[in-house]
């Protein structure tokens, strides 16, 4: 067994911009379907404590149906099911002069969905921890519905969302190389292109492992980060502005963990 | 003290409240003039929190009538033919209104200040500057003038009464409701509370308390109504209440304080 070290180093400390282009697909697609995710998630959160009926049980079923599909499944069944079958056919875009592909559209929409099902989970548990003192003391400020929602429910709520969703959207950042069955030319696929003409496999797995750890790792900086903000009302220091927030986390190395309420 | 012709500013009339097969309000009849303090006293489950919360709409009853300043609570009334407000007019009519929990229910990720200023400023329109500047006057009134920017979690349970008193107050109500504002504090902070209470009382505010603080309400209060199982068993003034002819059930239930 032979490690080509040179290669090996070669590709990891200057990278192609073929490979920064794939890097750039992994990113762009995560963040995406994160976004599209958590509004989905958002909304069916609600959905799910809505006094309808009707609406309680579309989000309950949307939930059921997505959670109970691997995600590997809906990408390709966005992809090629639904043009095989005639409904829907993604093609190409352009955007700004960037060439946005078919499978990369079916790629953000899929992971989205998913996404979406396990924000929808994660809202309605952030929404049902807000206590019910809480609102009746804002109904008796006179705040109506849509106001105590904003300024009471949906802040309290976020800082019992924001550790699954962190952890979610970790799993997002790997997750994307699933896209890769269908076509998007993200990092994973690349290395797979790259090995198959080089045959330094072995290197280039080490590599992109290590290109995935970086971006987790990254990842879970900004997400203390968020948490630290968000969890000013129970540090000793002041947290008021998001410079406060990078210095406490970094001096204190407050780490990811569950958010805590009184 | 001798009955004002003044229309009452609260006026509960033959209130019924059933939770389901519960019947919890059996026909509450009770007043308050403007300016005076009502004291309601009674074992718990006797409604009186219920009747409470009934006067801001954190509860809604199904028979009888409230009126605060003239206005009907919760309900419309066309021709003796009723249906419940909107939420829009629900809204309005509780701006008038203050409440004290007995959890204090300060928004727990906002600051002191930022708990004050947050309804003065969304709900009636007030400046920022207006309304900070009003929050430290109340602030100073409740003693937290050096607490505004502290975090609920950080306060004592006393600490955060006296700010949620602040809260209230900075809305200007009517009329403030106390839901056993002492019940969650220990013995040296509930003085604390207590006297804060008795200085708005002092300053002419509308109040109706529910307390189980006997002395508290023998000094502050214009009336003193006991509850029980429904029902005002007794209402009177302190010095009838508690000295010169104590209702049978009143004595039964003062000895059982003590």
């Amino acid at each position: 067994m032979s490690f080509d070290w040179p290669f090996f180093w070669a590709q990891l400390t200057n990278p192609s911009d073929l490979y920064l282009l794939a890097l750039c697909r992994t990113i762009t697609m995560a963040v995406l379907a994160m976004v599209l995710g958590v509004l989905i998630g958002t909304v069916v959160g609600f959905g799910r404590l809505s006094r309808f009926w009707i609406i309680r049980a579309i989000c309950s079923f949307y939930v059921w149906l997505v959670r109970g599909i691997p995600v590997l499944v809906l990408l390709v069944f966005f992809f090629s099911g639904l043009a095989a079958a005639g409904f829907f056919r993604f093609s190409d875009i352009n955007f700004l002069g960037m060439r946005i592909t078919a499978s990369f559209q079916a790629a953000v929409i899929g992971l989205a969905l998913h996404e979406g099902a396990y924000m929808a989970e994660i809202v309605r548990n952030g929404i049902q921890a807000v206590a019910r003192g809480q609102i009746e003391a804002a109904k008796s400020l006179g705040m109506g519905t849509w106001m105590l929602t904003r300024r009471i429910v949906l802040p309290q709520a976020t800082r019992v969302i924001v550790p699954p969703l962190g952890n979610d959207f970790n799993h997002m950042l790997k997750t994307t190389s699933l896209a890769s069955v269908i076509g998007v030319q993200e990092i994973f696929q690349l290395t797979e292109t790259l090995s198959a003409s080089t045959f330094r496999t072995f290197e280039l797995l080490i590599v992109l492992s290590l290109t995935y750890l970086l971006l987790t790792s990254a990842w879970n900086l900004i997400q203390g980060i968020i948490e630290t903000k968000l969890r000013a009302y129970e540090l000793d220091t002041s947290v008021k502005s998001w410079t406060e927030a990078v210095q406490v986390y970094l001096q204190s190395g407050i780490r990811t963990s569950g958010a805590r309420r009184p | 003290m001798t009955k004002s012709a003044e229309t009452p500013l609260v006026r509960a009339k033959d209130v019924e409240k059933w939770f389901g097969e519960l019947h919890v309000l059996k026909g509450v009849s009770l007043s308050v003039q403007r300016g005076e303090v009502l004291s309601i006293i009674g074992p718990s489950g006797s409604g009186k929190s219920t009747f409470l919360r009934c006067i801001n709409q954190l509860e809604t009853y199904q028979r009888g009538s409230i009126t605060v300043a003239g206005e009907l609570i919760g309900h419309h009334d066309r021709n003796g033919v009723r249906s419940a407000l909107p939420n829009r007019k629900v809204v309005a009519q509780r701006r008038r209104i203050g409440m004290v929990f007995q959890q204090f229910n300060l928004f727990w990720h906002m600051t002191v200040l930022e708990n004050i200023i947050e309804a003065p400023t969304l709900v009636l329109g007030q400046s920022r500057r207006r309304a900070e500047q009003r929050a430290m006057e109340l602030l100073a009134r409740v003693g937290l003038s050096d607490k505004a920017d502290a975090y609920p979690q950080k306060l004592s349970g006393g600490q955060q009464q006296r700010a949620a008193i602040a809260r209230a107050l900075a809305m200007d109500p009517d009329l403030m409701l106390f839901d056993e504002p002492t019940s969650a504090l220990d013995p040296e902070t509930t003085g604390e509370v207590l006297k804060v209470m008795a200085e708005l009382a002092q300053s002419g505010m509308t109040m109706v308390i529910v307390t189980h603080e006997m002395a508290f309400a023998r000094r502050v209060s214009n009336n003193v109504a006991l509850m029980e199982d429904g029902l005002v068993v007794c209402e009177a003034t302190p010095k009838a209440f508690f000295e010169d002819q104590p209702h049978p059930r009143v004595q039964a239930f003062l000895s059982k304080m003590h």
